[in-house]
């Protein structure tokens, strides 16, 4: 039983429908369904069980960080970032804070710039394996979810070890970071790297060597690799349609260009392909991680002497700093005016293309069931879209 | 597609066989990491309440609330932070901000309770059962969100000062002001343990903001005196400061905030001619007039605020020059003239009428005051200096301290010898040692207890042995004789007895008690007493109305004696016996007189 | 003066007490300011009152002082004060003149005690050599706080 999946490009323009005709239903799904990655909602056409429009509908979660932050401290606004993107808050203090230093001309200690590439790695990592859980759960398979769940919260244990928070590590502060490693936390993450490897076989083996996943993921949202640049597509989204676009590579910031690694492309990005891109990513992060362990200094300052935060006044100018998060570009756009307070800071959450551009062009023609399974192949946090 | 498409999926089946993830009692078991930031525990015995942690926190999660047991004094608010955990994100930025590391985090992340109320303690106060948790956050080693060394300043090397009357402490450039003012966290604590109530923060912040003149008009708030006291105040706000709390990584104390160098960066930036531009103008007379005794610090404040106020003031001085203390007391290597000078020159230029060399109860009596005057106020210090008391103290080569400073002053020969002792342990000591030493002598200070016992300011005692004083502690005068030998005439034998220190009374000092047998036997050129000194009240007679209780005048709390329209202050008064508290009594009994004009006139 | 009773130890010790207060009347004779006046009245009032003191005990019969005797500082040993001051005095000379006049009647007190025979005429001695110690380190912690603060 061959099948070879189709690759069907939803029309641009969206149909003109006659919603009193009696023969489409609208239908909400969202903000709060288990199908959908945070609070946000799509406003569904279905016209039987097959979804003929959407509209994406954000604002459910809109908590107004940017303008928050013209109104604190520049030190202030450091506990307050990591808040943007909930599973993955260190690339956002990492995009803050390198901002800052970009603007006032700081140099971090290389101790830190190691530290940060090892918490962005291993966020990363945590974040694949939430949202893999999620995937596989979205097509039926709830088992992915328990175990790589589980995964990502020994990936929390190192966090609460190394920063002390689970969560919100609040850990890459402007100048550095706020600690060293403490004693045997690095043979903790070697140890717990090899259980996650083991247990990745296991994912592989399951969730991709699997026919109902195969059959449900393969041809379902399929992205054309014209709309990479159309609709500003990045991270597994894009690489999966053949485009070698890697921040980690392009940019080369932190550790990363002291570190082996080639970005990793697929062919066709459909579900399955990102899919299977995104589980390959998470085995790439293992690998670096492994290498930030045997590369990084064992001493030596971890944090630059910044001036006394309730004062720190930051040259006028404006930056944008970008990081490659597990969604794509991540970046912080900071305008200083001079002050002691940012003038403007805007967040680029890959999310926003994703969740609401494509997502609203990508669901036309979907079956009903499979709405759930394509969201979650975007990968997509709708808190960093509402910023 | 193919057949292991269909058959892989099973292999879940092997977990089932598997120890699972979960455990039973996830809580019980699972205490935080060693550096979880769980709820707060305050040392409120090292906190000084200085809110530093209210000022950073960015969720307005601390407040800074009084405390009963808790007493406020130099240094210490008397409150403590109280943290809400209904706003609190648990940042820890409070904790590594904190002056003096008080603050931590336990490792503790579990509190169950119906009320909501409970949620907002304060830490340290309010007992919890995560008091004193050895685990949880504490900022690293390394980690420090505030500068904990003060900017050096630059000074003449001692060998160097020894050799000249040049001022030693050179000032900070614009570059170092700014860096050390940036230390400051505004918390205050200082203003309140400052005689005068200066507006520490204030001007600092205009320090760091490069607005001298905004600092130069705080400073004259509530201190005339900047270019002196950017010098030599005895600095009680540097001994509160809530930066110089803390413990840097090698258990040292940290660095308080140069506050007294500031002060003196903004004064000396700022030229006299330009001091209009930033300071008040005298408001119209009227028409009161005042006497002031005494051209002090106590008195010339004084002066200043009536002045400010329109009153009219004459000022009688018995020396030829203003300044008092200031001037005859404190040697130019401390103080140069010029700048004290300066703050002369600004107070009279509100009108100040200064009359030198007249002397009262000689040139003039305090009831001929009475009727030509509104008000007087009484600033005339300590001049009298108190004598060694041990026989043979009338020898011409003992020598009395005051009396050698102000000779100084005046460029008069001073004529000390080669070999010099000064007896005693206060400024009047260092600074006639210091003396001393550059006019070539050697020195030995005697003093009679121990070096931490010494009334002299911490860095005048460092600054007299780094200039080549040798400290002779523990040494009781018993005698001075005439010396034996050839020049006896002009030498003199003092005789001491090493002492020990005995608590003979819990809770005071220790006393020094003789040695028997432990007597020393010097014979010096010059002996000079610097034990201490007492006011000369001749002037005051028992008809003048002025209760005076063991050679002290009694006032009030706003500096009036027992006569209506007379008030006191300064040295004569004050038991602080420093610059910055005669200030303080002469604005404060500028403004009682100021007050009672009101009065009078209603 | 017959020290050997009661009635004598105790009409000795009226003496003494009254002879401290002559010897302040004639300090305030040669006082010529407000603030050596005052401080002398002061201190003659102390001496009224151990006066008054004595007197009570003639009249109760017994003696109601501490046995406590005060710590020495040892100032009275080494200050050379003449015992009167002249016209001029400064408040040193006076705390001086009162530390020596407090040891001198402290000593006669001691001596008078080791004399005695009857064991309550010596315990009398003893209760007022010790009230004058408690009155000398008085004047003594003055002496320490005020005039020689510096050493």
């Amino acid at each position: 039983m061959k099948k070879q999946a189709q690759h069907i490009v939803p029309p641009a323009e969206r149909a003109n429908l006659d919603l009193d005709s009696g023969k489409y239903l609208v239908m909400w799904q969202g903000p709060n369904h288990p199908g959908i990655t945070g609070n946000m909602s799509l406003r569904l056409v279905i016209e039987g069980d097959t979804v003929v429009d959407c509209e994406t509908h954000v604002g459910y979660l809109h908590r107004g960080f940017e303008k928050l932050m013209e109104r604190r401290l520049w030190m202030q606004n450091f506990p307050l970032v990591c808040r943007i993107a909930v599973p993955e808050p260190d690339f956002n203090e990492y995009c803050y804070a390198a901002a800052l230093e970009e603007l006032a001309g700081i140099q971090i200690p290389d101790k830190a710039v190691w530290l940060r590439t090892l918490s962005l790695e291993m966020i990363r990592l945590a974040s694949f394996l939430m949202w893999i859980g999620g995937q596989a759960g979205a097509f039926g398979h709830g088992t992915i979810g328990q175990w790589t769940v589980t995964m990502r919260d020994y990936v929390l244990d190192l966090f609460e070890e190394l920063t002390g928070g689970r969560i919100y590590h609040m850990f890459i502060i402007p100048g550095g970071v706020r600690g060293d490693v403490p004693p045997g936390f690095l043979k903790h993450v070697l140890e717990t790297m090899d259980i996650i490897q083991k247990n990745l076989d296991d994912v592989e083996l399951v969730m991709f060597h699997n026919v109902v996943y195969k059959m449900r993921a393969q041809g379902l949202g399929y992205i054309p690799p014209d709309w990479i640049d159309h609709y500003g597509i990045t991270g597994p989204n894009a690489r999966a349609a053949g485009v070698t676009r890697d921040l980690r590579k392009d940019l080369g910031y932190l550790a990363y260009p002291r570190l082996d690694f080639q970005p990793i492309t697929g062919t066709v990005s459909d579900a399955y392909e990102r899919s299977r891109l995104r589980l390959a990513e998470m085995y790439q992060s293992i690998d670096l991680i492994r290498q930030i362990v045997a590369n990084m200094p064992s001493d030596g300052p971890f944090r630059e002497k910044l001036p006394n935060p309730l004062y720190w006044k930051i040259p006028a100018g404006e930056t944008y700093v970008a990081a490659e998060c597990t969604r794509g570009e991540y970046g912080f756009y900071v305008v200083s005016d001079g002050s002691d307070k940012p003038r403007r800071v805007a967040v680029r959450g890959p999310s926003y293309t994703h969740a609401v551009s494509v997502m609203e062009r990508l669901v036309r023609g979907v079956n009903i069931a499979d709405v759930a399974g394509l969201m979650v192949s975007l990968h997509t946090y709708p808190p960093e879209v509402e910023r | 597609m193919d057949i292991k498409d269909f058959i892989a999926p099973f292999a879940v089946w092997k977990r089932a066989f598997e120890k699972p993830f979960t455990v039973n009692k996830p809580i019980d078991e699972r205490p935080g990491a060693p550096r979880y930031r769980g709820f707060h525990i305050n040392d409120s015995a090292r906190c000084v309440g200085c809110g530093t942690c209210e000022a950073i926190c960015m969720n307005k999660a601390i407040d800074l609330v009084p405390v009963d047991a808790l007493k406020p004094d130099g240094g210490d608010s008397g409150l403590r932070p109280r943290v809400d955990y209904g706003r609190c994100c648990w940042c820890a930025l409070c904790v590594d901000i904190c002056p003096s590391g008080s603050l931590g985090m336990s490792n503790e992340y579990l509190w169950v309770d119906r009320d909501p109320e409970v949620f907002r303690y304060t830490p340290g106060v309010e007992a919890k059962p995560w008091d004193g948790a050895e685990l949880g956050y504490r900022r690293a080693d390394g980690y420090r969100l505030l500068e904990e060394e003060r900017v050096d300043m630059p000074e003449l090397d001692h060998h160097e000062a020894v050799k000249s009357f040049l001022e030693l402490v050179r000032g900070y450039s614009r570059q170092q002001a700014e860096k050390e003012a940036d230390r400051c966290v505004s918390c205050g604590v200082c203003v309140a343990s400052c005689p005068a109530h200066m507006d520490i923060p204030g001007y600092i912040r205009a320090v760091r903001e490069g607005d001298l003149e905004q600092g130069l008009r705080l400073l004259y708030e509530t201190n005339p005196f900047p270019e002196a006291c950017g010098r030599i105040c005895t600095h009680l706000c540097e001994a509160a400061c809530s930066i110089g709390s803390g413990r840097s990584a090698d258990g040292t104390p940290t660095d308080p905030v140069a506050i007294r160098w500031l002060k003196r960066y903004i004064a000396d930036q700022v030229e006299l001619a330009d001091y209009g531009k930033a300071l008040p103008r005298a408001e119209a007379p009227t028409g009161r007039k005042v006497a002031i005794i005494g051209a002090g610090p106590g008195g010339l404040a004084a002066a200043y605020y009536l002045a400010l106020l329109g009153h009219g003031v004459t000022v009688f001085e018995k020396d030829e020059a203003a300044g008092g203390m200031l001037r005859y007391g404190i040697p130019e290597y401390r103080l140069p003239y010029p700048a004290l000078d300066k703050d002369i020159a600004w107070i009279t230029s509100l009108g100040v009428r200064i009359r030198y060399g007249v002397a009262m109860g000689k040139d003039l009596t305090l009831v001929s005051l009475y009727g030509d005057y509104d008000a007087v106020f009484l600033s005339t210090g300590l001049t009298v200096a108190y004598k060694l008391d041990v026989p043979g103290d009338k020898h011409p080569r003992v020598l009395d301290g005051v009396a050698i400073l102000a000779a100084a002053t005046r460029g008069e020969p001073l004529g000390l010898g080669r070999k010099v002792a000064v007896v005693g342990g206060g400024n009047v000591a260092m600074d006639a040692a210091r003396t001393a030493l550059r006019s070539g002598a050697e020195v030995d200070i005697v003093y009679r207890r121990r070096e931490v016992d010494m009334p002299a300011d911490p860095e005048e005692i460092m600054e007299a042995k780094a200039e080549g004083a040798i400290l002779i502690p523990q040494a009781i005068p018993l005698e001075v004789k005439p010396a034996e030998g050839p020049d006896a005439a002009n030498k003199a034998t003092f005789v001491w007895n090493l002492a020990e220190m005995v608590q003979k009374e819990p809770g005071k000092r220790p006393v020094p008690e003789p040695i028997p047998g432990a007597v020393v036997e010097k014979t010096y050129d010059s002996i000079i007493a610097a034990i201490g000194q007492g006011p000369d009240l001749s002037y005051v007679a028992e008809g003048d109305g002025i209760e005076i209780r063991r050679y002290k005048p009694v006032i009030g709390p706003d500096g009036r004696t027992s006569r209506a329209t007379v008030f006191a202050g300064g040295d004569l008064t004050n038991d602080r016996k420093d610059a910055i508290s005669a200030i303080a009594d002469g604005h404060r009994a500028a403004l009682a007189m100021d007050r009672l004009f009101a009065g009078k006139e209603a | 003066m017959n020290q050997t009773d009661f009635a004598g130890a105790l009409e000795l010790a009226l003496a003494r007490e009254e002879a401290a207060v002559a010897f302040y009347e004639e300090l305030l004779g040669m006082a010529s300011f407000a603030a050596q006046k005052a401080t002398l009245k002061e201190f003659r009032l102390m001496e009224e009152g151990h006066v008054a003191m004595v007197q009570s005990m003639q009249t109760k019969g017994r003696v109601n002082l501490s046995p406590d005797a005060a710590v020495d500082l040892g100032l009275a040993r080494r200050l050379a004060a003449e015992e009167k001051p002249a016209a001029g005095m400064s408040y040193q000379q006076i705390l001086s003149a009162a530390i020596k006049k407090e040891e001198r009647s402290g000593d006669l007190y001691r001596d008078l005690a080791a004399a005695a025979v009857d064991g309550e005429i010596h315990l009398v001695f003893e209760r007022l050599a010790a009230e004058e110690s408690r009155h000398k380190h008085y004047f003594e912690e003055l002496y320490e706080n005020e005039v020689s603060r510096d050493n």
